[in-house]
């Protein structure tokens, strides 16, 4: 072996995968070096198909990624950024501590980079470590997406040439420090669209203490929010933050305001004045509940999208029914749970007020519901638990010449087949989805199969205790069943997939 | 046909088929370019770094393969997955041979610039290395492990940012 030229070992370890390598490199010095210096093998090494990358609508799967999880000094060495730096796209770092040179080597040495999560990192100054030591580029990083969650903010000072279009930060009560930092970085921000704080319990506070308004320079489509805090608030918080609102509300498109403590006039001023949004997330309990605040107002009719994530009760019900009938061009509408008392209300202001709706999202049905008013135009339906079959099956039987797509999340054992027949029978339906326990999904899959009528698509979803497993059918049945694989441990079960006949 | 003489490191001479022997990037590049004659009948083709038996054995592989459609080298590999399950079963039967004929083997299509048993060769090997602990490894190839204790625990930490989820 020792007489193998270097070039002839390269040529072997070419042929291995980036856990193959890691044992290779104990090999021996000569074997270690030749691996962490050469550009064809570095390029296996941390590269990991993203396949902790989900759903984002930029990052199918197949993207390099990075990946450093719990080092204590990540000292990004000098190869690394060299043999990567032109392939990684991906970097996500968790429970590390970098100091401010890393951070640099990171915004000016990925020049592809793409998307970038820090989760619980700390920054350490090195005292020995002077400014001058530190790589300066004036060079800016855009990215798709930057998510911080629960990190040292001071940490933004060192990443100003860093933009991204999307950014989550993320913070769980007194863990992050230095709000200046998060300002100052927010405010360099010449690219972001969508900004989603979640969890900011004091920082955002002085977030929107600040007049933020003044040095935004990005333009927001979308803005997700959730205050935690127990704070009183105290006036210029809820006048900043509404001039923020105000300074964005031409672009606004996608909101999501919630918190329990936060002053009515900051609701008041998201249903009335932000005009162009079309998605719209927010809790019934904290817009007005007066109907004479919604009947002095234009109708908005830019909003296609609703989502109500509280439950619906009598005591919020009025200021939800005041919604549907200032937003009448609704055509998705997603529902909590509903109480007893207004059940058949809700349903029958749904009905009444939204006249384009479409689509509808329900946690479930109240056992007092009687489904009897029709949604005019609903094609598309999910439930995600069911109380009661037989009041689902009337709901289904009353749309059934519209509904086109139905989902129920979860199904139990007394899901028969006699109502899966039925379920099929009805005349549009083309799309089912359910999800539920592998025996109960077996046997629909067994009566769709050889009844499947109007039926193009079946998409079950096994749920096996802490597995989850996509199945999508296409009728008339063909060979083509896939999986749609979200994590790496359900690979292993592909081989004993009992449905696959 | 028109035949060539190859002579091996121990001066044995082997006479081969122009078309084998041209299998080999560096034999075409001294005939083409270093002006040896290949019509000439008393031209032999020194071969300093390979001895009778590994010469015999490239020559039968060649002789082999020498029909074999020249892989493109268009279709850039850095990109693609490399395989190691796709040894052709006489390419097996003809590898079934000890650890130094194989290396020795793998030496002399390096040397004589035969990809085609280079990359089988290299495929060979790397099967004997996938799936075995570093340890085995070492005793398979009699590797010296000449890392120091905590030198090889470095290396262990620095390979856990690897590390799958």
């Amino acid at each position: 072996m020792d007489s193998v030229p270097d070039e002839v070992l390269l040529d072997i370890f070419n042929y291995f995968d980036g856990k193959c390598l890691k044992n290779v490199m104990l090999i021996c010095k000569r074997w270690h070096s030749l691996i962490t210096q050469s550009a064809s093998t570095m390029r296996m090494l941390p590269l990991k198909y993203s396949s902790i990358i989900q759903s984002d609508e930029m990052f199918v799967h197949n993207f390099h990624s990075l990946n450093i999880q719990h080092i204590s000094n990540v000292n990004f060495s000098k190869s690394i950024f060299e043999a990567l730096g032109n392939t990684v796209q991906c970097i996500e770092i968790s429970y590390c501590i970098l100091s401010p040179r890393d951070l640099k080597v990171i915004s000016s040495s990925f020049i592809n980079l793409n998307f970038l999560s820090l989760t619980k990192v700390k920054l350490f100054k090195d005292p020995v470590e002077s400014e001058s030591d530190i790589l300066t580029n004036e060079k800016s990083l855009i990215l798709n997406k930057l998510i911080l969650l629960k990190v040292d903010h001071e940490i933004l000072d060192y990443m100003q040439s860093i933009q991204s279009q999307k950014i989550e930060i993320i913070d769980c009560h007194e863990n992050a420090v230095n709000q200046e930092s998060l300002i100052n970085f927010i405010s360099h921000q010449k690219h972001l669209t969508s900004l989603n704080i979640g969890e900011m319990n004091y920082n955002i506070n002085v977030f929107f203490h600040q007049n933020i308004a003044e040095f935004c320079k990005f333009r927001l489509k979308k803005f997700h929010s959730l205050f935690c805090s127990n704070h009183s608030h105290v006036h210029q918080f809820e006048d900043n933050f509404i001039s923020f609102l105000e300074s964005q509300s031409k672009n606004l498109e996608n909101v999501k305001i919630s918190g329990r403590s936060l002053p009515p006039s900051i609701y008041k001023f998201v249903v009335s004045s932000l005009i162009n949004m079309h998605t719209l997330e927010i809790d019934a309990s904290s817009v007005p509940q007066e109907n004479s605040f919604y009947e002095n107002m234009a109708r908005n009719l830019s909003i296609k999208s609703l989502i109500i994530y509280s439950t619906v009760t009598k005591h919020n019900f009025n200021g939800l029914k005041g919604l549907l009938s200032h937003y009448p061009c609704i055509e998705k509408l997603n529902l909590m749970d509903t109480d007893e008392f207004v059940a058949n209300d809700l349903f029958h202001s749904i009905a009444y007020f939204l006249t384009n709706l479409k689509e509808l999202v329900v946690l479930n049905f109240n056992k007092t519901f009687d489904p009897q008013t029709k949604i005019k135009h609903l094609e598309k339906f999910s439930i995600k638990i069911i109380n009661n079959i037989e009041q689902l099956l009337k709901f289904i039987k009353i749309h059934d010449s519209t509904l086109i797509n139905l989902s129920i999340w979860w199904i139990t054992r007394d899901f028969e087949s006699r109502i899966v027949k039925e379920i099929i029978s009805l005349p549009k339906l083309t799309h089912l989805k359910i999800g539920g326990r592998f025996i109960a999904n077996k046997r629909i899959y067994e009566v769709v199969r050889r009844d499947y009528k109007n039926l193009r698509t079946l998409h079950l979803i096994v749920n096996n205790y802490d597995e989850v497993k996509h199945l999508k059918f296409t009728f008339p049945l063909d060979k083509s069943i896939y999986t749609d694989v979200k994590c790496l441990y359900f690979e292993e079960d592909h081989d004993r997939e009992p449905l696959n006949d | 046909m028109q035949t060539i003489k190859l002579q091996s490191s121990d001066n044995e001479i082997f006479e081969c088929d122009l078309a084998v022997a041209k299998c080999s990037a560096t034999i075409r590049t001294m005939l083409e370019d270093l002006g040896i004659d290949e019509n000439s009948e008393d031209e032999v083709v020194p071969l300093p770094n390979v001895n009778s038996a590994i010469l015999r054995k490239v020559i039968q592989f060649c002789t082999y393969h020498k029909d074999d459609p020249v892989p493109s080298s268009t279709d850039d590999d850095e990109n693609k997955e490399k395989r190691t399950d796709d040894i052709t079963s006489w390419d097996a039967d003809f590898l079934k041979v000890d650890q130094g004929t194989l290396f020795e083997l793998i030496l002399a299509a390096n040397y004589l610039d035969i990809r085609s048993l280079l990359d089988v060769t290299c495929k060979t090997v790397a099967n004997m290395i996938k799936g075995k602990t570093p340890d085995e490894i070492r005793k398979t190839f009699n590797i010296k492990n000449d890392f120091t204790p905590a030198e090889e625990e470095q290396v262990r930490k620095e390979n856990t940012w690897c590390e799958e989820k």
